[in-house]
């Protein structure tokens, strides 16, 4: 019983050992000098030095070895895009799932069920292949590179999981209440609004979060339809990557300046992503 | 009778700014793009869009490079769905049976899935870089020249692989835990108290109970597998060294972004969508009748 037990921790430790790596050297990497970087065998101690940051904050001329984006366009074009698009498609998408998830979950109507069946349906389209059909439509309309077109992207690739997510939620929540409110004569928008949305906060949360971090984390759909002023973080990792080499130590420190919110999620909401991760599962 | 005529349509009503939005975003587009398959349209090239019929989806599959992504889509999906759904379960039992630090452990396994396609691949380049990454750093003090993970035909998508493993079995844990922390406790206490033995309660209790969850897990870890494109275009460009991975989402992007033929993009995003599909489909159907 006890070997049993000492087996499994020790399963559980190899496994977070592994999964912590990766993260854990990137971070390392961005504190370390170039001579630390490229030591062999690779150092896990060393005297941590700042150079890689004071790059990325604009403190080091354009030097040829660190290449690389600038402060300027991290702190005045990609950190702010990359916020402005998930919140706001975020808060989009919650307020529309909401509506349409309380419709599919409260009321029986005509046409109900292939609706929600055309919304699991449109949640398989894969957004790499959605990039193309947008990029097309939006170039013809002038969308392409604009914050709004990536916002409205974002809000139509994650509507359909939202709405999945919101219905659930409004399933589980009593419905006595609010029929006591229509009883007293609200009207369903204010039954909806003034009764279920308080009760409803914590799946709201999991939802805005969930889909905060789908935007956050998109490459695909800004790589197509956000090249320049739209510009999200993940497309500037490679601007690291010169003909000249690599400016390694400046390219972590971008990598863990875009891991900070997944990381402060992770920490504070961790409960609110795992029924994000586990809906599709636990509740059809 | 206002009042009534409002109730009937209060359920549409709710839906209409969701049934907008997807009408103009997703579903106006992607009816175009069906359209524009059976066209020859380069518009950097000229502004004529010239029907073609079918001659965009023949040109891809007869592409060699079509062949290619799918032989290593093939790959990726076997090679991860079978990793990851041993390692998946072996991590979630494990995860079930213990009483302390579960929540720390869960955290971890959170870590990667929550991260970024593109950062995933940004951390693991300063592990697997020939020359100054982690790997071959550390094997050369062992004495050994590690290859190159990135740029030899050989090892390129097996790197891919292993990074996809890193990032999504976490996955597979979390839904394959959700379904073990269902399983009613009198249940099992039923069978140890019958004298089952570990192995006999899972291979007769445990398993046949998370046979819908390991089914679900399976299906969306499916669907990821074939829109896998910024790990690889991130670490080694459209399709890596000598196409060596190349898949369906890096083929995609090579035909809209090399080949600037929006025509054949289009036509390639159908073909990707018809075949996540006709697999998804596939899946429920198989859960339906064989599932349980």
């Amino acid at each position: 019983m006890k070997l049993w037990d000492f087996l499994i921790y020790i399963v559980l430790i190899i496994f977070t050992f592994w999964t912590l790596f990766p993260i854990l050297w990137m971070i390392m990497l961005s504190f370390k000098s170039p001579l630390d970087i490229i030591a062999v065998p690779p150092k896990f101690i060393f005297s941590p030095v700042i150079d890689n940051w004071f790059v990325l904050f604009g403190g080091v001329e354009a030097n040829p070895v660190y290449g690389g984006v600038q402060m300027q366009k991290i702190f005045f074009t990609l950190l702010p895009n990359s916020l402005i698009s998930s919140i706001i498609s975020s808060g989009i998408t919650v307020i529309v799932a909401t509506l349409a998830g309380y419709s599919l979950s409260r009321f029986n109507f005509k046409g109900r069920r292939p609706i929600t069946f055309a919304i699991i349906g449109t949640r398989m389209l894969p957004p790499i292949a959605t990039a193309i059909p947008l990029y097309i439509f939006f170039s013809d309309i002038g969308l392409r590179d604009t914050l709004f077109g990536l916002i409205l992207a974002y809000t139509a690739i994650n509507i359909p999981f939202a709405i999945w997510m919101m219905a659930s939620f409004i399933m589980q929540t009593p419905v006595e209440i609010e029929e006591a409110a229509l009883i007293d004569g609200c009207r369903r928008i204010e039954a909806l609004v003034k009764v279920v949305l308080p009760i409803l906060k914590p799946g709201i949360a999991a939802t805005f979060i969930f889909n905060y971090i789908l935007a956050w984390n998109d490459f695909a759909l800004a790589f197509f339809l956000a090249p320049n002023r739209a510009a999200t973080m993940p497309l500037y990792i490679l601007s690291f990557v010169t003909e000249t080499g690599t400016a390694w130590g400046p390219m972590a420190a971008y990598g863990v300046i875009y891991i900070i919110p997944s990381i402060i999620f992770i920490i504070f909401a961790q409960n609110y992503l795992v029924k994000g991760f586990t809906l599709g599962a636990v509740k059809g | 009778m206002k009042r009534k005529l409002f109730n009937i349509l209060y359920p549409y009503l709710f839906l209409l700014p969701a049934f907008i939005i997807l009408f103009v975003v997703l579903a106006y587009p992607w009816l175009n793009s069906f359209y524009l398959s059976f066209h020859s349209y380069r518009p950097g090239v000229s502004e004529e869009i010239n029907f073609v019929g079918l001659e965009n989806y023949y040109s891809i599959f007869k592409d060699k490079l079509f062949g290619i992504s799918t032989y290593n889509t093939i790959f990726l999906l076997i090679g991860e769905i079978s990793i990851q759904f041993i390692l998946g379960l072996l991590i979630a039992l494990s995860l079930n049976s213990i009483k302390s630090f579960r929540r720390f452990f869960r955290t971890v396994a959170l870590l990667p899935l929550v991260l970024a396609p593109a950062l995933s691949s940004l951390a693991w380049r300063f592990l697997v870089d020939p020359v100054r990454g982690f790997i071959n750093g550390f094997l050369l003090m062992l004495g050994i020249k590690g290859p190159d993970w990135i740029g030899d035909p050989n090892y390129a998508l097996l790197t891919i692989l292993v990074i996809e493993v890193w990032k999504f079995t976490p996955y597979v844990t979390l839904i394959l835990l959700a379904g073990l922390q269902g399983i009613p406790p009198p249940l099992l206490e039923a069978a140890a108290i019958d004298g089952a033995t570990r192995w006999q309660s899972f291979r007769y209790i445990t398993f046949p109970w998370l046979k819908p969850f390991i089914a679900i897990a399976l299906l969306f870890r499916t669907m990821f597998v074939l829109r896998t494109f910024e790990i690889i275009y991130l670490l080694m460009g459209l399709g890596g060294p000598g196409n060596s991975a190349m898949v369906y989402g890096t083929y995609l992007v090579y035909l809209t972004r090399k080949l600037w033929d929006l025509g054949l993009g289009s036509a390639m995003s159908i073909i990707l969508v018809v075949i996540t599909g006709i697999i998804s489909i596939g899946y429920f159907m198989f859960l339906y009748k064989g599932g349980d």
